[in-house]
Order: structure tokens, then sequence, then C-alpha cells
């Protein structure tokens, strides 16, 4: 019982957020994503995601890349080898506390 | 995933699943898959292997024309990439470690063969040498030189190799004036070649209409999670 705590005790704060798990389950499945995509499949509004964003920069766990495509400005989105592990680890340590649940 | 997540704020395990899914699907069109540009590839390869089996006598324009068709080709599979199959932003396809490999290697075979071919042209013309020729062989040798190039930047997908790599061979040949019939002293191999070339544009034709079906479905999961939103 305890061990299945600490596995949710210790579990990253900066992953666990739903819509950062959205967003690094996105960017994990993809070399780079626009913040236009990214926009359409999480329904967050603009500042929402932006904001996220930035927490997950901060953290490491993606690099943005802004750009102009012609004369629009984009954004563009990568999930950093910290970021692909940080979710890995998260996934595992979720699932195994799951388990020891049932 | 019926819910996006800024209303339905507790994405599931079957949700985050089917993102995945959602997100390797769409990436797909920013490389492997082509939809519409590959319906093209296959009926430019069909036409232009159609003409070279029947030996359509063709006129200096429409000779142009096809030396032409490979880069309208490929203006129009990456115009359809860019402003149609992503048209909700860019999301480009993850490389697998092996892909990179594969792509030097056909990159260094079609070079070698492409130098080969060119240095064969150019090698006859200096036997014998005629401004008839020397303008045929010219055509080939231009379309042929820049493929290593294109097939490094612009081929990098399995199908896009085998439609561009028969589109630019069978424009070549065209262009070249080599669309005499056999009595004329044509190789037979040119034969096999365009009946080869015939039914590799019909898969085309056919994996380029599955894909863009599968698009179709996307586009619309992708929608409606907008408006759900």
């Amino acid at each position: 019982m305890r061990a299945d705590l600490e596995g949710f005790l210790t579990l990253d704060r900066v992953v666990h957020e739903p819509a950062r798990l959205v967003i690094l389950t996105v960017l994990a499945q993809a070399e780079e994503v626009e913040f236009k995509f990214l926009e359409a499949v999480s329904g967050l509004t603009k500042g929402n995601l932006s904001s996220h964003i930035g927490k997950l920069e901060e953290a490491g766990y993606l690099v943005v890349k802004k750009f102009f495509r012609g004369k629009v400005p984009a954004t563009s989105l990568k999930i950093t080898r910290a970021g692909r592990s940080a979710l890995k680890k998260y996934r595992d340590q979720l699932n195994q506390a799951l388990q020891g649940k049932e | 995933m019926g819910d996006a997540i800024g209303k339905h704020f507790q994405p599931s395990l079957k949700d985050l699943s089917e993102l995945e899914k959602l997100t390797r699907a769409y990436g797909k069109f920013s490389r492997d898959s082509m939809g519409l540009g590959h319906v093209l590839g296959g009926g430019l390869v069909f036409m232009s292997a159609y003409l070279l089996d029947h030996h359509i006598h063709l006129g200096v324009f429409g000779r142009l024309l096809l030396g032409l068709g490979p880069f309208i080709w490929i203006l129009g599979k990456e115009w359809l990439r860019e402003h149609y199959y992503q048209f909700s932003g860019r999301v480009q396809q993850r490389r697998r470690g092996w892909e990179d490999i594969v792509l030097a290697l056909l990159t260094g075979i079609t070079g070698l063969f492409s130098l080969t071919a060119s240095g064969f042209v150019i090698h006859g013309l200096l036997q014998d040498f005629s401004w008839r020729m020397a303008l045929s062989g010219l055509a080939f040798v231009v379309l042929l030189l820049p493929l290593p190039f294109i097939v490094w930047r612009y081929l990098r997908a399995p199908y896009e190799f085998v439609v561009g790599v028969f589109l630019f061979m069978l424009s070549a040949i065209l262009l070249s004036g080599t669309s005499l019939p056999p009595a004329h002293g044509r190789a037979e191999i040119v034969y096999l070649f365009a009946d080869l070339a015939l039914v590799v544009a019909l898969v085309m034709v056919l994996v380029g209409f599955v894909e863009h079906m599968e698009f179709l479905k996307l586009r619309r999961k992708i929608h409606a999670l907008k408006e759900a939103a």
C-alpha cells in the first residue's frame, strides 16, 4: 500500500497536469509539431496552450522554434530527449501504481 | 476521443492512445502518404508509358511538356502536402533510424546510374556526332543528371521514390526521342520498361486513392475535435 502511494506521490508534476500530458503525448509521436495542430486536437485556448508550453519549455521537455512562413508567423515544437524520457517514466510509474492497486 | 481536452479535462488512457494514433496518421501525410500526389504521379507515369509503348510520335511541344512532367508532379505533390494534407498545421512524421541510411544508399545508386547513363550518351555523341543527336542526348542528360539531388530532396518516401524514378526515366526516354518503333532499332528492354511502368502507375493510382480516403476520415475527426472545443 505504501509502495503504491509512493508511486503516485513521486509522479512528475510537470507531466501529470492533463494539458501538459496531452502536449507531450502528441509531440512524442512526431519529429516536430506546429502549434496550430496542438490547438486543434487539444481544444485548449491559445493563451492556455502557450502557458503550458512555457512550463514544459522551462522544464527542458520541449524546444520552441518561432519562424515566418512567407509573412505569416508560425511556431513549431519539438520534444527533447529529457521530455521523452520524462513521459516514459511517468507512464511506467502510473502503470505500476495502477497495477499495484488492482 | 469525442471531446477535446479543453472541455473534458481528464484525458483517459484510451484518449491518449487515440491521440497518438491521430498524430501518427496525420504526420504520415508529411512524408510517407501522398494521396492525390500518388494519383497525379501514377497518372503521369501511365500517360508517358502509354506513349512509349505505342510509339506515338510527339512534336517538339509535346516532348517539352513531357520533359516538364516530373517537375509538374513534384510541384503538385509538394503543394498538396503543404496546403491540403497538412491543413491543420505541420506535423513532421518521426524518422526511423534506418531511413536515412536507405535514402543515402538510394541516392548513391541513382547517382551511379545517372552518371553511367549520361556517360554512355556523351561517349556515343563523341563517336558519332550530329546536331540532332546532340540535342536529344542533351535532353536525356539534363533530366538524368539532377536525379540524385532530386531523390535526396524530394523523393524521400518509398512510393515517392518509385513514382519519381519511373517518371524521370520515361520523360528522359521520350524527350530524347526514343519513342521509335522496334524496327527503327529501339531496344526491347524499353518495351519491357514501359510495360512495367504501366503496372506501377495503376498500383500508385490505387494506393493514392486509398490514402486519400483515409485522409478524408482523418480530416473529419480533426474537425469534430475542433468543434467540440
